[in-house]
């Protein structure tokens, strides 16, 4: 059961958005879907949800082909960074409309939810701020009780109090209603425990697709004196480097030695320096 | 028909009819000014009189730009949300003409009902004719009422009607949304020019239309038959258009 | 508890828990939190948090009730400190000699120190 993406490309006129993308989402894991602004995330979501269509390859839902398929995307609840309500549409009468297409729709948690972030469910959809606009979304999403869930930017606007609150009845809906979901977002420090599977894209390419802890293992961070450094460094896949006066960190693709060299101290990279340092080795070899 | 249809169906039917609701109230309204207006006072040698006439046969007309204007506003703002509620395009359309039927039925049955109903009225000696366009075109005569066989094809008339003039503003509205900006312009002008045009064009290159208004006008079921190929004719170009749309918010057109 | 970045989150929560247990927030065949209320709490992944956990089972310091959750075993906290005054030369008292000797103190010199922190910490 699994949401599986094959050779994916999206061409608008010069741009090639995404350049045969591959890759499954399953298994009731939580995957991050990670890369800078433009690199593709929102095109790959918005085509896995058919509310754009590929310029080639396919996306299949248990085995089923999602372009104009009813009961395939009946399995998938997107969570836009768009309002696709109607105008004068207030909340309630929103969580109806859930309700009435989503037969799995937990409106008792939905109302529940609502009032912890403080959402007047009387107001306008479209009148709700930038925060409370995300909220809405959100909330849908978590209460939709889906087999696979997408939240594209799903914190856009919102404190971080309401961040925090998001992530933890994410946390705690995944335990009592396990399900695929995706996340993709920027806020990579924000997400990094919570992802157990972690997709890079950059410049319409998927250039990492592992389980969280193998990528973050297999980088580190070491710093010390420069010369010292610049030593060590010698042979090693140096993914970025940082200097302040004297002192060098580096990022290194691979395996520390058991041993390191006097003065020099070894870190584990997380996710979002993992992420930037690779950022920054690509943007290199380009 | 599945579920995700069948909810969209559902959705859109109780949106529209809503609309049409209101309409109704409105329409019922004015045949009451009409009755009211009908009546005057005639002042003379013998004493006063109350003497009057009036007509009403526009329910039928204002129905069909009610539904004109629903097919203008109603298919983008369903289509977004059935797109966030799971519901493919293709089911969204189809039950966005499906819903525009039931709803054009019912208007149509209901406005039926209502001139049906009022036609009767011979209050004093005021006469206060209500017809509709099936009787001005195919009876003759708006002083005469109706059979019920004839109030079904009226109703039948109306509901081809509604349905076609609800097709024709999905078509426009669907047609501006996918057009890029230059192209729209073309659009926009070049609308009122073919429809002012291509009748003069016509007549100048001697092409007769006279056969076809002929044909049209001899019975009702070719009237209804014109209308409904208009009306999948315009939907298979709806869909064309929609097919490959990028679904997104109105703020990006 | 907030995660630090530098090792293992999974590695992290073990210890916690190992705290946990030697400091008697978690009392011997007593339950601990769930899968899912350490992922909502701690904001990590519940692959993560099991793995934590399968750490100590694995170890005899926790074992499974089936149907009920997580308890601490008997006599886990025994274990625990067995096993640290075992790693406490390596963890401790390498690291205080090292910096002893960096600071140019004598073994006497460190002795009394020892004795004095005796008296002094409670």
């Amino acid at each position: 059961m699994s949401i599986e993406v094959k050779n994916l490309t999206k061409v608008y006129g010069d741009t090639v958005a995404l350049d045969r993308v591959s890759t499954t989402f399953g298994g009731d894991q939580i995957y991050g879907l990670l890369g800078n602004n433009g690199a593709g995330k929102t095109t790959l979501l918005s085509i896995i949800s058919d509310r754009q269509c590929p310029t080639g390859g396919a996306v299949f839902v248990d085995g089923e082909p999602v372009q104009n398929n009813d009961s395939a995307l009946g399995r998938i609840f997107m969570v836009g960074e768009q309002n696709l309500f109607p105008d004068n549409m207030r909340v309630h009468k929103g969580f109806d409309a859930a309700q009435l297409f989503y037969p799995g729709f937990d409106r008792a948690y939905a109302e529940a939810a609502a009032q912890k972030f403080g959402l007047n469910t009387k107001k306008k959809i479209k009148s709700l701020s930038t925060g409370y606009a995300s909220i809405f979304r959100l909330i849908l999403g978590l209460s939709v009780s889906t087999p696979y869930v997408i939240f594209d930017e799903p914190v856009l606007g919102l404190d971080a109090q309401h961040r925090d609150m998001f992530y933890r009845m994410l946390m705690e809906r995944y335990g009592t209603h396990p399900a695929t979901f995706i996340l993709s977002t920027h806020l990579i420090a924000e997400v990094a425990g919570l992802i157990g599977h972690t997709v890079i894209i950059r410049g319409g390419r998927i250039i990492k697709d592992a389980p969280t802890e193998s990528l973050t293992a297999e980088a580190y961070s070491v710093s010390g004196p420069a010369n010292k450094v610049d030593g060590y460094l010698v042979g090693k896949n140096v993914l970025s480097v940082n200097t302040l006066g004297g002192l060098k960190t580096a990022s290194v693709q691979g395996q520390p030695e058991s041993c390191l060299p006097e003065g020099l101290e070894l870190s584990q990279l997380n996710l979002q320096d993992y992420f930037i340092s690779l950022m920054e080795e690509e943007s290199k070899n380009e | 028909m599945n579920r995700s249809f069948k909810s969209a169906f559902r959705y859109q039917v109780t949106d529209l009819l809503k609309s049409t609701a209101i309409f109704f109230v409105v329409m019922l309204a004015l045949c009451a000014a009409v009755i009211i207006d009908a009546f005057s006072v005639s002042t003379s040698d013998s004493g006063f009189k109350i003497i009057g006439s009036s007509s009403f046969t526009g329910m039928g007309t204002a129905s069909a730009i009610c539904l004109f204007i629903f097919g203008i506003t109603a298919p983008r703002s369903n289509l977004r949300l059935c797109t966030q509620l799971g519901v493919s395009r293709r089911s969204a359309f189809l039950s966005l003409l499906l819903s525009a039927l039931a709803v054009s039925a019912a208007l149509a049955s209901a406005g039926e009902v209502l001139m049906g109903s009022l036609q009767h009225i011979s209050i004093i000696h005021v006469r206060i004719n209500f017809a509709d366009l099936y009787q001005m075109i195919y009876v003759g005569s708006t002083s005469v009422t109706l059979r019920f066989a004839q109030h079904l094809n009226s109703a039948l008339l109306v509901t081809c009607l509604l349905l076609c003039c609800f097709t024709c503003g999905v078509f426009l509205t669907l047609l501006f949304w996918r057009l890029n900006k230059g192209w729209r312009i073309v659009a926009a002008i070049s609308i009122p020019f073919l429809i002012n045009g291509v009748p003069a064009l016509l007549y100048r290159f001697g092409v007769d239309m006279k056969p076809l208004f002929v044909w049209l006008g001899s019975r009702v079921y070719h009237l209804d038959l014109f209308l409904l190929l208009l009306t999948l004719a315009l939907a298979a170009i709806e869909w064309l258009l929609l097919r490959h749309a990028y679904i997104r918010s109105p703020s990006s057109i | 508890m907030t995660f630090q970045d530098e090792r293992p989150i999974f590695l992290q929560l073990s210890e916690q828990l190992e705290e946990g247990i030697l400091s008697g927030a978690y009392p011997e065949e007593s339950q601990i939190p769930s899968i899912t209320e350490f992922s909502v709490n701690y904001k990590i992944n519940p692959a993560t948090a099991l793995k934590g956990i399968n750490r100590l089972v694995d170890a005899g310091l926790l074992y499974k009730k089936r149907g009920l959750g997580m308890f601490v075993s008997t006599g886990a906290r025994e274990q625990l400190l067995s096993q640290r005054r075992e790693n406490f030369y390596q963890n401790f008292v390498e690291k205080l000699v090292r910096e002893a000797k960096r600071l140019g103190l004598t073994p006497g010199q460190l002795t009394e120190m020892l004795k004095r922190g005796f008296e002094d910490v409670d």
